[in-house]
Order: structure tokens, then sequence, then C-alpha cells
């Protein structure tokens, strides 16, 4: 009897595993026949690739597909007046925006927040201010413009960041400024402080030591670090 | 007893045929040197692009494939076209950025860097003596 109730048990298990790890047969990842006619239209010429597409591919069209079926013709036209002049633009300049959109979009809701309101203010300016500000901007050194597309958090200490790391390896700088930014900012500054006292060794020890910890301990590492 | 000489001995020599061969041989190629340096075949002198066949481009390029709707659908930039607001602030985001973290940068040297704390001297240039016992 307890053979067969483990023999159970161990069957469940097995079909649960099996029914985790199989595709689920989500909207995202749709047959191409459960699509609506419109949205097959729409996407007629990748109907023989379909099955062959990545699905990032697939999401990304039916999301673009939606998108566009939800726009009305005033917005179409819009949209592609909009295309037209993208494509004007020099390949060089696209590849420039297509960046910055990027790092746009990858900044946490209050730095997008404090953007848009700073952009909002800066267009406000008069024409002489704003040529102004852009001309202080731009003599600022190239590295330190790019910190910038960072967000104005992350941007604010990012220099003393490089200061106080200066040798991070390749692999390992994404992790670190993820780390980094994941402190609070007390944390942080106490961290760059204690980091510049700290010979070579010591101070890549404890960058590896804080990654390698678990996020919630590492303001507590720190601070028994600094205690020492 | 008067003692015949041993015959002079000759180098074995291949049959005449042959002989005659390699000299033809060696001739034809002397006179093909020599005259390399009078003529030379078309397609040693304009070099390799006498070898390639070159045929004129059709007049009208093929019909594109997708039309522009599923072009624009299809191409990678459709979320940044369809967000114009966060495109024009992704022009100039490093600028907006800077501003909105120095909103009286009018009023501050661009190049200011972030003030250091005090004691910026790594801890091994502090002698350990008997007096401060190492502690920091």
């Amino acid at each position: 009897m307890a053979v067969r109730n483990r023999f159970r048990a161990w069957s469940c298990a097995f079909a649960f595993a099996t029914v985790l790890a199989l595709p689920a047969p989500c909207a995202e990842n749709p047959d191409w026949s459960t699509l609506d006619p419109a949205t097959q239209e729409l996407l007629a010429p990748w109907r023989d690739a379909w099955t062959t597409l990545a699905t990032a591919d697939r999401t990304r069209l039916l999301a673009n597909a939606m998108r566009w079926q939800a726009m009305d013709a005033s917005a179409r036209a819009s949209f592609m007046q909009r295309s037209t002049d993208w494509q004007a633009l020099r390949p060089t300049e696209r590849a420039r925006i297509r960046a910055r959109y990027a790092a746009w979009r990858a900044l946490p809701p209050d730095d997008q927040a404090r953007v848009r309101a700073a952009a909002t203010q800066f267009t406000a300016l008069p024409a002489a201010q704003q040529a102004s500000m852009r001309a202080r901007f731009a003599a600022l050194d190239a590295n330190r413009q790019h910190d910038w597309l960072l967000g104005p958090s992350t941007g604010a200490w990012i220099e003393q960041a490089r200061t106080a790391f200066a040798y991070v390896p390749d692999g390992e700088r994404d992790a670190t400024l993820r780390m980094l930014q994941a402190l609070p900012a007390d944390a942080r500054t106490q961290l760059f402080a204690l980091a510049r006292r700290l010979p070579d060794d010591q101070r890549e020890r404890l960058r590896k030591q804080l990654l390698g910890t678990d996020p919630a301990r590492r303001e507590t590492l720190l601070l028994q670090r600094m205690s020492q | 007893m008067a003692v015949t000489a041993p015959a002079r001995e000759r180098a074995p020599r291949g049959p005449r045929w042959l002989r005659l061969f390699l000299i033809a041989l060696l001739v034809a190629l002397l006179a093909t040197l020599a005259g390399s340096f009078f003529w030379l075949p078309a397609f040693l002198r304009n070099g390799a692009a006498s070898l390639v066949r070159v045929e004129e481009l059709r007049a009208h390029a093929p019909a594109a494939s997708l039309s522009t709707t599923a072009a624009v659908l299809g191409g990678a930039d459709f979320a940044l076209l369809d967000d114009p607001d966060g495109e024009r602030i992704a022009r100039d985001l490093e600028l907006y950025a800077w501003y909105a973290a120095n909103p009286n940068a009018s009023e501050a040297s661009p190049n200011s860097p972030a003030p250091l704390p005090e004691n910026t001297a790594p801890e091994t240039s502090v002698p350990e003596t008997e007096e401060n016992g190492g502690a920091q």
C-alpha cells in the first residue's frame, strides 16, 4: 500500500513538472490560425514564416499589429509621417536616437518623471538661455556627458563610483552598477568614502563581497565593515 | 700475352627520342618565356576583371515584397515611432538628465566634480605605530 502511494505521489509530481515544462498556450505565442482575420491580414507577409519566427519576434509583431489596429485614421497618418521623417535621418543619427531611447526606456519611473519635468522646464526657457545651457553641457567631458544617460539619480554619483572603483572587470560592471543603484543614498556615499580609503586588494574584496551578498543584507554588511 | 685495355665506361644514356623530346620542350619553354616579354593574353592584361561576367541591372527594381504598413509593423523602431514624446526626450536625454540633477546649473561651474570626503588617503598610507596601534 505504501509503495502504491509513493508511486502515485511520484506520478503526480512528474505530471505536474511536465505540465510546468510544456509551453503554455498563452496569448503572446499563438498559432496563426488563432489570430483574428484583421490581424492575419496585417501580418500576412509573415504567414508562411510564422512558425519559424522567434517568440520575441512574434510577440513584437502581434503587439505592433494590435497597436496599429487601435489607432484611428489620423493617428495612423501621423505615425506614417513620423516614419517618413525617421527614414530621412542619417543612419548614424537614427542609431544615436535609438540608443538614447533605449536608455530612456531603461530609466526607473522616478527618473523618467524627473527627466520629463526637466525637459518641459528646459523647453520653456528663452532660446538664449537654452543655448547657454546647451553650451555649458557641451563643455563637459564627453564621458561625463555620457554618464547622464544613466539618468539624473545615477548620473549624480557615477563619477564618484568611477573614482572609488576604478577597475571593475567587464563582466561585473552591470552587476556592480545595479548593486550601487540599489543601495540607499547614505550607504552608497559611505561605501564610496570607505572604498577610497582602502588599498586596491581590500577594495576589490569588499566589492565582490557586496556583490555576493543578498541585496537586503548589503547595508548591514557595509555598516559592519565601516565599524571595523 | 697482350692484355687488352678495359673498355672506357660510358654513362648510361636514355633512349634517343626522350632526349629529343626534352630538348624540344626546353626550346618551347624558352621561346614562351621570351615571348611573354612582348605579348600577354587578354585575361592577364586586364587582370581578373576580364574573367568576371558582367550583366546590366534590370531597368526596374523588383517590386517591394512588403507594403508600407507591413514595413512599419515589422520595423524595429515601431515602439520609438509610437512614442513621439519619449523620442523627443530621448534625443537630448543626457542634457535633460543633467538639467534635472542641476536645476541651478547656470550658477555653477559645469565641470565641478562631486565633493570628495576629507579623508581620502588609503589606509596603508597611515603608518601603524605604537601610538595609533594601527586602529582604523
